[in-house]
């Protein structure tokens, strides 16, 4: 079953959100997913211990850089999707956990210092794919942007027109930056859960969530590439 | 991809529906480790233990208490000599001893 990674060397870009929004509409979907929380910190153990986490998802801590494969390989056999949160940082344990992977996906923000770090990590990416014996799908999320295109920077811009000149695919739908997203860490639970009166902009925060999970789909469906 | 074909008698062509990802061969992990080092994505060093060892038994040795009178100027060397060379005082006397009888030996070898 697939494995979705995700990665930068750059911590608070949006990786354990991303990991997170992922893996609850996935389950949503009826689709059993477990989470390889990989950062030291244990974010998403923390998320599940406050409640409300659907059954059909499992959060597994794993920051062993020798053991995060046979983890990975295990939960593939138990799950429908594997979604693994690496922390924010360049290790071995990042290069081990793409070896057994299906697509990788490294969040970043329209900033010089985001996109160096991400840039970074599609080297690793690409290296590893060459020493597998199937090529690593991969692609950059655009986390935490203003929730209206017409608003992004024009830093935002220059880097996506640098990732499409450099052949980088990025997912079409944004996660634009939302207290409904950041709510889930202090609430628990999924977007469904939460309710209006504990957030604001529900609504759209679901469609944005729903839109990026119909992406990422799309991606891992497609053809990898020889 | 992950849904299971509803009719698996049919043919399936699609090329990429294999979610599986065959476990890296030792060779495999040490190039990818290798690359992803000249990215900067390096192995954490094992986790040592920030605990000092234990010290080793030390043996018990006998030592007698010595008072001795000399000059404050005496003393004030022999203070210096011992802090010096970072030394207990009876380790001091020692050592002074022991260069003392080389000396002794030495002249009375001339004579």
């Amino acid at each position: 079953m697939p494995v979705i990674t995700l990665l930068s060397p750059k911590g608070g870009v949006g990786k354990t959100t991303t990991a997170l929004l992922l893996a609850t509409e996935l389950a949503a979907q009826e689709a059993k997913v477990i989470l390889v929380d990989a950062d030291p910190n244990f974010p998403l153990s923390k998320w599940a211990a406050l409640g409300g986490k659907p059954d059909n998802i499992e959060v597994v801590e794993e920051i062993d850089e020798e053991t995060i494969i046979d983890t990975i390989t295990e939960a593939r056999k138990r799950a429908n999707f594997v979604i693994v949160d690496l922390e924010g940082r360049a290790s071995g344990r990042v290069t081990n956990a793409l070896l057994v992977s299906n697509l990788a996906l490294i969040p970043m923000q329209g900033s010089a210092l985001d996109s160096n770090e991400a840039a970074r990590a599609f080297k690793n990416v690409r290296q590893v794919s060459k020493h597998r014996d199937k090529p690593l799908k991969f692609a950059a999320v655009l986390a935490k942007t203003q929730a209206s295109e017409r608003l992004w920077p024009r830093d935002l811009k220059q880097i996506i027109a640098g990732l499409n000149e450099a052949g980088i695919p990025v997912i079409g739908t944004a996660l634009a930056d939302r207290g409904a997203f950041r709510a889930l860490f202090s609430f628990g639970g999924t977007l469904a859960t939460l309710k209006n009166t504990d957030v604001g902009s529900l609504a759209t925060a679901r469609a944005n969530a729903a839109a990026f999970t119909l992406d990422v789909l799309n991606l891992l469906n497609e053809k990898a590439p020889a | 991809m992950t849904q299971g074909n509803a009719r698996p008698g049919l043919a399936n062509f699609s090329l990429d529906d294999d979610d599986d990802i065959p476990t890296p061969t030792p060779q495999q992990r040490a190039a990818a480790r290798e690359g992803g080092e000249k990215l900067g994505f390096k192995s954490e060093p094992a986790e040592t233990s920030t605990k000092r060892p234990p010290a080793p038994p030390r043996p018990a040795v006998y030592t007698a208490n010595f008072h001795i009178r000399t000059t404050p100027e005496d003393r004030d060397r022999y203070d210096e000599f011992a802090y010096r060379h970072r030394m207990k005082k009876g380790e001091a006397m020692r050592l002074l001893l022991d260069l003392a009888e080389e000396a002794e030996a030495a002249r009375g070898k001339k004579n």
